[in-house]
């Protein structure tokens, strides 16, 4: 028993690495969502006004829903080219615990799209004019949000991988999950940037997160199973 | 108990015994429509505030209550058909997302009637309609997903898994909207928190509620069957019946 | 179905019982039943469409038969997984191989999930299949046939008792067919299990010797 618990971190490590590895020998999933990020945020001044009280307005908002977006985006790569090199199936036969396989790809998929995001989401707050002070928060929601966001991504790509044409369809089944964590990572910035207590978001984000550890490795499991039959 | 279960869930005893049940399901569904309706419309007084336009209650509320109810109804059926692997309830359940989603319209359209003279705007982002609202996107989902799959197996089985990771997020979902709404707007006037109900319009409204859970199992018990039909039109009782009819 | 040999008294290692296999509406095979032994070939023949690959992925346990049950050692392979998991090594006609990564670098990441020791082992195995030169290549610039045979390297570096392969000559030139039928009569001379489905018939003898064949309509 003790030797296939051993051997269920070496499999999440396996993956892990080996989707860093990958992402790394395609440049262009780990740079395709940081410019759509880019690009999204930017189109927001332009189609309102430069103006930065107006700007700072809807900072919060726009830097939440372009990430939300650019993640949604990039959600495909946490399963597609497995699923269609075949690649999957093999995973799901392994011996070791199908949810931490699924674990090990969520948690690469979070370093490569997520955790980048975050890193340059100030360069971004700062853009559309949001004070200094306000980055930090603005860091902490999406540091705590994003995570979640590629777990239950996952359940979506999951039960959409089979489907030739899945890229609506999973727009259609996560956007209205991602809703709280929108409303909570959107509120606290824009709570901070009003000098007001922002903990109890944070605590919310963390909570939410907590939870989609926990039930999204499993969910995204069974969907693999169900999908891949 | 699971023998009973086991034997009801077969599709041919499903088939026999919904059958007898149906007609009397169906004339009790439109007596307590038509007693509802008798109630809510003519004999409950107008409301001393919105006066008569507050009768679009009795079917608003009734209908999102059922959004909620068949949404759990759906994925618990769900649940049911993959941990025991029951063929019914996975019929059961993928039959009830367009009745739940129409009930959900229906509870967002008559809300932007009701809120037009309240609010003076036909859409108003109101906690309560924003979840509705929110809760049809959830509908559309499963009912988009199960669609999209060719094998009826896979379909029944990948929707209901998001019917049930759903369920698990209409409750947050549902309380997240809430604080997001006093966060932005106050606490707005609750159209149902009124101190106490009056009793003449309690009883119409419970029986429209009553009415429309009716009126769902009738369309479940319906849609279910046709369903039954085409899935064993290549079994000896479906030819036997088809000829009987 | 070639009748057993009455000498064996051990039970099968696989049994397959009044299995039935559909894709969609249409029933592929109703009824389904044989069994296996140590050292046995299973040749699964039938035309395009007839539900080869479909049984094929009931017996590794991608697909839930519709009726009927898989046993793996007696047990029912859809309630305790991992001991036929553990044993059996399946090829599909999809590689299951990254096109970014190198020929070595996808033999390890099998040999790591399989929990076989790195190194000399995906030396051997390159050896065998004629990659060796090859192993620094990234796979998406490796032939159809290459791409292959490094899929069925699987086979060499995880000790599964059970090979169930998916057309495993598709692409192959007669060099690698050499290599893969050598492969298969070891591992059957060993008392392993082939299950295998492929258009072409079995020509060496020895596979032959080994063969009971099941055909689908």
């Amino acid at each position: 028993m003790e030797a296939i618990q051993t051997n269920a971190i070496d499999a999440f490590t396996t993956i892990f690495r080996r989707d860093l590895k990958l992402a790394m020998r395609r440049r262009s999933e780990l740079v395709n969502p940081l410019a759509f990020f880019v690009i999204v945020v930017s189109l927001f001044p332009l189609g309102l006004s430069a103006d930065s009280n107006m700007l700072l307005r809807v900072a919060p908002a726009v830097l939440w829903i372009s990430a939300l977006l650019a993640t949604m985006l990039s959600l495909e790569s946490i399963f597609r080219s497995d699923y269609e090199d075949g690649s999957l199936e093999q995973l799901v036969l392994s011996h070791h615990p199908l949810p931490v396989i699924v674990f090990g790809k969520i948690a690469a998929h979070w370093c490569t799209t997520g955790l980048l995001l975050t890193l340059i989401s100030p360069a971004l707050g700062i853009s559309l004019a949001m004070p200094t002070e306000n980055l930090g928060i603005l860091l902490w929601t999406l540091l705590l949000g994003t995570p979640t966001l590629s777990l239950i991504g996952s359940i979506g790509v999951a039960l959409t991988v089979g489907l030739r044409r899945g890229g609506i369809l999973l727009a259609l089944l996560i956007l209205p999950l991602y809703i709280p964590i929108l409303i909570f990572g959107a509120s606290a910035v824009d709570m901070a940037m009003h000098k007001l207590e922002v903990a109890g978001q944070l605590y919310l984000l963390a909570a939410l997160l907590a939870l989609s550890l926990t039930l999204a490795p499993f969910a995204a499991s069974a969907a693999l199973r169900v999908t891949l039959e | 108990m699971m023998k009973f279960i086991h034997r009801f869930a077969s599709p041919r005893e499903f088939f026999r015994i919904s059958g007898r049940l149906l007609p009397w399901l169906a004339s009790l569904t439109l007596l307590l429509m038509l007693i509802g309706l008798y109630l809510g419309l003519l004999v409950a007084p107008p409301d001393y505030q919105q006066g008569e336009s507050y009768r679009i209650m009795f079917i608003h509320v009734p209908s999102a209550w059922m959004s909620l109810f068949v949404y759990t109804v759906m994925a618990g059926a769900a649940a049911i058909g993959m941990i025991w692997r029951i063929k019914l309830a996975h019929v059961v359940a993928m039959n009830s997302a367009p009745i739940g989603a129409s009930f959900t319209f229906l509870a967002l359209v008559t809300g932007s009637l009701w809120g037009k003279p309240m609010w003076g705007a036909w859409w108003v982002w109101d906690a309560r309609l924003t979840s509705e609202l929110i809760l049809l996107f959830l509908y559309l989902g499963v009912m988009a997903l199960y669609a999209a799959f060719e094998d009826r197996r896979t379909a029944q089985r990948a929707a209901g898994l998001l019917a049930i990771v759903g369920v698990v997020n209409v409750p947050i979902i549902h309380y997240s909207v809430m604080w997001w709404n006093t966060l932005h707007q106050g606490p707005t006037v609750s159209k149902l928190d009124a101190p106490s109900i009056h009793l003449s319009m309690l009883v119409p409204l419970l029986v429209m509620t009553v009415a429309f859970t009716l009126f769902y199992v009738v369309v479940l018990l319906m849609r279910t069957r046709w369903e039954i039909i085409d899935q064993e039109r290549r079994s000896n009782w479906v030819e036997e019946f088809l000829e009987q009819t | 179905m070639a009748a057993q040999p009455e000498t064996r008294v051990e039970s099968p290692r696989l049994v397959v019982d009044a299995v039935k296999g559909a894709r969609g509406d249409r029933v592929l095979f109703e009824d389904l039943s044989f069994a296996l032994h140590d050292g046995q070939l299973l040749h699964i023949t039938g035309p395009n469409g007839s539900g080869k690959t479909t049984l094929l992925r009931v017996l590794c346990g991608l697909l839930a038969p519709l009726e009927g049950v898989v046993r793996w050692r007696g047990q029912d392979i859809r309630s305790s997984v991992s001991r036929h998991r553990l044993e059996s090594t399946y090829v599909g006609h999809r590689d299951g191989l990254k096109a970014e990564l190198t020929a070595f670098e996808n033999l390890q990441i099998v040999a790591r999930l399989c929990g076989c020791p790195d190194g000399e082992g995906i030396d051997d195995s390159l050896r065998l299949l004629g990659l060796w030169e090859q192993q620094d290549i990234m796979v998406g610039h490796l032939s159809a046939g290459q791409r292959r045979r490094l899929a069925l390297g699987r086979l060499i570096l995880k000790p599964a008792l059970l090979w169930i392969l998916d057309e495993p000559f598709t692409a192959i030139d007669v060099a690698g067919r050499e290599i893969i039928e050598a492969q298969l009569i070891r591992h059957l001379e060993d008392d392993g299990i082939v299950v295998l489905t492929s258009h072409q018939a079995l020509v060496h003898s020895k596979l032959r010797d080994h063969c009971v064949t099941v055909s689908l309509q």
